[in-house]
């Protein structure tokens, strides 16, 4: 009995980084409004393909955004990229990207009858694919950009950062 | 325990056992012998006469015939005479018990007594020696009909071992001689503390204990430490699967807050969930830790068990023989009041 217990004693480490965590983000060094990436950390194999999704974080009256990321494209490189649930509405976003060689520019606007959205979401999904070995970092650039309905920028105080691992 | 220091604490008692033997005598008892004699002889008057001491002082032979009558009343098959009522008597009519190892004498004193039964006997220490586990004694007892001048019983032995070793050996001889069934207790102590299982075997006391700490000791004979092994078990298994209860809904209740956490979109509710889930977390970290301990502990005593069992495990009887001496012996030689190393080889 006392084996059969000991062998079930793991502990979760969860690392309570939900891109909706406005304080877990604080204490990484990302203010709102900000645009981040989740998960993280991809751990993968070569040849192996992974989401990594483009999140905004509290922003207030976004209307339209274009999020830069940069990517070690020598490493992995975009295979996909779709729109995200926060430009969701009776009518699709527009929604149109641009990969070049490890930058990626992805456009998207909302559609939605009162032109704006706040709060926090998901904005895109990008799914990358390894095929070299290593650690290929991937961030938000500074270039990104939010608009509110009267094409006037909204401040972006917090850029995230994450990385793809694959062996 | 030292002869002299116990024969004292049994002389402390030595009142009460005197009284509690004229009782039946008081009562009358011993005056219902024609009741008694319809009865194959059974609870008739017998006499006890002081061992012989020889190597031991006269106090102690009077102490441990004392004991020896005590437990001839026990056998329910005789009743010892009234020993302090007898040598008054016995002195008023001019006969130094003591001196008193005829026929002649016993006869006289039989009918003094109005006994047809007396018991003698002779106790020796057989070497001047303190040994560590003891000394040797030889006890002689000698049940004689005095009417037929016969012996209708005698028991002769020579064992090693402390005061209460030699207690116990006058007990069982009073046991012996009347040729009754010696109580288990008796020979329990004969064999030390617990009465061993001599048909168990070290891979049965070790498997018993390999599946329920203690049942090994208790098929062995060794019930008290078999029970204690066992309740220790119990107890450390039913802490450490409490412990594991408390881990286990820690653990739950931590993966439970961090789905929340991960699927709210809500500012407030990610807060709040991150909050629970951490605490959770923490919560989830002691329980395992202390989970942890109990388990360790319980595998420690589980272990120790399996050694106990392993090394009180009943062996060959030559290696368990009591009666045998070492090789060499560490003596306290009361002669020369210093203690000394022995060598003796067994003849026999």
């Amino acid at each position: 009995m006392f084996l059969f217990i000991g062998c079930q004693l793991d502990t979760h480490d969860y690392p309570y980084d939900s891109p909706f965590d406005i304080d877990g983000n604080k204490q990484a060094g990302i203010f709102p409004p900000a645009l981040t990436l989740y998960p993280k950390d991809i751990n993968l194999n070569v040849e192996e393909s992974a989401d990594m999704s483009v999140y905004i974080i509290q922003v207030t009256d976004l209307s339209g955004a274009n999020a830069v990321i940069n990517y070690d494209f020598t490493k992995v490189n975009v295979a996909d990229v779709q729109p995200g649930d926060f430009f969701e509405s009776s009518q699709a976003p527009l929604f149109v990207y641009d990969d070049n060689k490890g930058v990626l520019s992805i456009f998207t606007s909302y559609l939605g009858t009162e032109r704006k959205v706040s709060g926090s979401g998901n904005l895109a999904i990008i799914t990358f694919k390894s095929f070299a070995a290593g650690a290929a970092n991937i961030s938000v650039s500074k270039d990104s950009e939010l608009v509110d309905k009267d094409d006037i920028p909204i401040a972006i105080k917090g850029y995230g950062q994450g990385v793809i691992n694959a062996k | 325990m030292m002869l002299s220091t116990y024969i004292y604490k049994v002389s402390k008692n030595i009142k009460f056992t005197i009284y509690a033997l004229c009782l039946p005598i008081l009562l009358g008892q011993a005056d219902t012998a024609p009741a008694d004699e319809s009865n194959d002889n059974k609870n008739q008057i017998i006499a006890v006469l002081d061992f012989t001491p020889v190597g031991i002082i006269k106090l102690e032979a009077e102490v441990l015939t004392n004991e020896f009558a005590i437990e001839l009343n026990k056998t329910k098959r005789v009743v010892v005479y009234d020993r302090i009522g007898m040598k008054e008597v016995a002195s008023q009519k001019g006969i130094n018990l003591e001196d008193c190892n005829d026929n002649k004498c016993f006869s006289e004193l039989g009918k003094l007594l109005n006994v047809n039964q007396i018991i003698i006997g002779k106790i020796e220490k057989l070497d001047e020696f303190e040994y560590i586990n003891g000394s040797p004694f030889a006890l002689n007892v000698t049940m004689i009909d005095i009417k037929a001048d016969s012996v209708l019983s005698n028991r002769d032995k020579r064992f090693t071992g402390d005061a209460e070793v030699l207690m116990n050996e006058i007990q069982i001889a009073a046991w012996e001689v009347l040729g009754a069934e010696i109580p288990r207790a008796l020979l329990k102590k004969r064999n030390g503390d617990d009465a061993l299982n001599e048909n168990a075997t070290v891979l049965g006391t070790v498997l018993r204990s390999a599946l329920v700490p203690g049942l090994g000791q208790i098929y062995a004979g060794q019930d008290v430490i078999g029970y204690l092994w066992m309740g220790s078990g119990l107890t450390i298994g039913f802490l450490a699967y409490s412990s594991y209860d408390q881990y286990k809904k820690a653990y739950d209740q931590s993966e439970d807050y961090y789905d929340k956490y991960m699927n709210a979109k809500d500012p407030q509710s990610v807060r709040e969930f991150r909050n629970l889930g951490i605490q959770a977390g923490l919560k989830e970290e002691t329980a395992a830790e202390e989970a942890k301990f109990m388990i360790n502990l319980g595998l420690g005593v589980y272990a120790a068990n399996l050694i106990h069992a392993y090394l009180t495990a009943p062996k060959s009887k030559s290696v368990s023989a009591s009666n045998q001496k070492p090789l060499f012996d560490f003596v306290y030689n009361q002669k020369l009041k210093q203690p000394q190393l022995r060598f003796s080889i067994a003849l026999d």
